[in-house]
């Protein structure tokens, strides 16, 4: 398969807030939506051009969090408002800010001559350190330069973009636990959490930590469920589109070295809509 | 009689000045340009004096007045400094510079669009954004970005590269003012006129490179930003610095305020003598004041609106309301 690599993307203040109840790495929706928009943005040079699904690929995060000694808790790093028209200081909106360098493999579809690819790269690469943001936050010039390249299995990626982890989706734990009767959020909370067992033995204890499942998990935004009709709002972006009130789903992923990947089909996320179950999904074939 | 405005519900800009975090280092100046190292946060304990204003009461009882300044005032903080055998820090940071002025990126009144980029057309083909490519170039080229750093050093120099043409500059920031925007130099003019086609043009942008030096003195203490954080926990510490990566560093934010304070076209200028930063109400948080508001109708929103109506504005008006745009923000108008 195709691929339009974007190697080492620096983006500085991204929004770190995945969904109301999750912080650390921007939500699946920001990546497919940058990407989204980087293809109606070549739209009018190239409209045949097509990128169905992406992979992502984090190589360092610096989540602007603040934890003292002896904390349990971390706090958010805030950012000041400026003053209002009476010279106060306006209420603290908690947004939750994180730096990243990240690789973005984007499956490419509609091109068909080879005489194409660099102008594909030179308007990619304009937009991408030029216009564009990515969730929410700045683009560093530092950024690689973007490369087309034919890849077949997860590995080859060391070789363009080096070590780093891929973002994979893990719906089938959540379907493991919840065959268990285990309650959703249950199932999603045992899995991240950090469990402590000890065990007695000729009168000597151990202690022992573990969590549910081996790698690392982490819990991921990816989507969005309706929980109204579709119907008319004010002061929307775009009147003309209907709108509807949404809530934010989410499941397990797991950060996960590349050449531990089977298949690059299990990195790539795409979209798909249910709309008999009102859902706006990114997800990946398992 | 000018014609109602139309103002769109949501309307926002994005920044059109985007600098990054500015990274911290130390070096000789002698060699500046050869070998530097990442300069650290370190946490210092001190005792403290009691030194705050004390109640009459405490104040007029020498008794209790030693007791009181007997208790030690134990402080944690972050601190950051030059070591003993380097007297110079390097500042160093990246500014993207954009285009496409016209195209807001969020807006929702095809009517409004129209009379808004017709406003635009009108003031770049008047201005060509001269002035305030101009500023923007006196603000990188007198070190303003340094904050408090910039004070008691000796020598500043600021060697400024576009990463796309590959075209250099170098400032000696002593020579630069702070406060006369009036200043003439050929190298200023040149930048800001570089700049300014950029912010003019609908698609160009512009990468700069950007590396300042400033002779501190050896063992100097160097200022990174302050980090905001709400609920510091159990520790004690009352001040925390920002690094990234272990390197001290200044946030892009702070960088972004020191480039956009250009504003002297504020109502009381005159009598204040000091530039403000670019912001909606003229807000100078360390003073706790807003230098522009609703009632002097000299306020960005009220500016504004005249400007998109096609009314006319004087220059500095003009100037002041596209910085706003150029700053960036959310403008919308709820309907209540």
């Amino acid at each position: 398969m195709k691929f339009l690599v974007l190697p080492h993307i620096r983006i500085q203040n991204a929004n770190a807030l995945s969904s109301p109840y999750t912080i650390g790495f921007p939500a699946i929706t920001a990546w497919l939506g940058a990407v989204h928009a980087l293809e109606r943005n070549l739209g009018g040079k190239f409209p045949d051009l097509k990128f169905p699904s992406v992979g992502i690929v984090s190589h360092w995060t610096d989540l602007q969090t603040y934890r003292g000694p002896h904390d349990y808790i971390h706090s958010i790093i805030g950012t000041a408002n400026p003053l209002d028209k009476n010279g106060e200081r306006p209420s603290f909106v908690e947004e939750a800010r994180i730096h990243l360098d990240v690789t973005l493999i984007v499956e490419l579809d509609g091109i068909r001559r080879f005489s194409v690819q660099k102008r594909i790269l030179s308007e990619v690469a304009k937009l991408i350190k030029g216009r564009m943001k990515i969730a929410g936050g700045d683009i560093l010039p530092s950024s690689g330069e973007p490369v087309i390249e034919e890849l077949e299995h997860p590995s080859e990626l060391m070789h363009i973009a080096g070590p780093g982890y891929a973002l994979l989706e893990r719906r089938d734990l959540m379907r493991q636990a919840m065959a268990e009767n285990a309650d959703a959020l249950d199932a999603l909370i045992n899995a991240l959490a950090l469990h402590h067992r000890c065990e007695s033995s000729e009168n000597k204890i151990r202690w022992e930590s573990f969590r549910r499942y081996p790698g690392w998990i982490v819990p991921v935004a990816i989507g969005f469920m309706g929980i109204s009709p579709l119907g008319k709002a004010v002061n929307a972006r775009d009147p003309d589109v209907p709108h509807r009130f949404a809530e934010s789903v989410i499941t397990l992923g797991e950060f996960r070295m590349p050449h531990r990947v089977d298949r690059l089909e299990e990195m790539l996320w795409r979209y798909r809509y249910d709309a008999e179950n009102s859902l706006y999904l990114c997800e990946t074939k398992q | 009689m000018a014609k109602k405005t139309v103002i769109a519900s949501v309307l926002s800009f994005e920044k059109k000045l985007v600098p990054s975090d500015g990274y911290m280092y130390g070096t000789v100046w002698e060699n500046r340009q050869s070998a530097s190292e990442p300069l650290r946060l370190v946490e210092k304990s001190v005792r403290g004096t009691i030194s705050n204003r004390l109640k009459d009461t405490v104040a007029k009882d020498p008794l209790k007045l030693n007791a009181e300044v007997e208790k030690p005032n134990l402080q944690t903080v972050d601190s950051c400094a030059l070591a003993e055998n380097l007297d110079t820090l390097k500042l160093h940071f990246t500014l993207k510079i954009l285009g496409g002025i016209k195209h807001p990126s969020a807006c929702n009144s095809p009517e409004f669009l129209e009379s808004y980029q017709k406003a635009v057309d009108n003031y770049i083909k008047n201005t060509g954004f001269e002035e305030l490519g101009r500023r923007y170039a006196l603000n990188l080229a007198n070190a303003r970005f340094l904050w408090r750093n910039r004070v008691g050093a000796e020598k500043i120099e600021v060697h400024i590269k576009d990463l796309l043409s590959e075209d250099e500059w170098s400032f000696d920031a002593k020579k630069y003012p702070l406060r006369d925007f009036g200043f003439e130099d050929e190298e200023v003019t040149k930048l800001g006129r570089r700049i300014a086609e950029t912010l003019a043009d609908e698609e160009r942008f512009m990468m700069l490179d950007i590396v300042c030096y400033a002779k501190a003195g050896k063992a100097q203490e160097i200022y990174p930003s302050e980090e905001l954080v709400m609920d510091k926990g159990q520790g004690n510490k009352s001040k925390v610095l920002y690094s990234v990566d272990d390197i001290a560093a200044m946030h892009s934010q702070k960088i972004g305020n020191a480039l956009r304070t250009i504003d002297t076209w504020y109502p009381d200028f005159a009598e204040e003598q000091q530039p403000i930063a670019i912001e909606p109400y003229g807000a100078v948080t360390n003073l706790g004041r807003a230098f522009r508001t609703p009632v002097d109708k000299e306020d960005f929103y009220t500016l504004f609106d005249r400007f998109v109506a096609g009314e006319n504005l004087t220059k500095s008006q003009e100037h002041y309301v596209m910085a706003v745009l150029i700053r960036g923000g959310v403008f919308g108008e709820s309907e209540k």
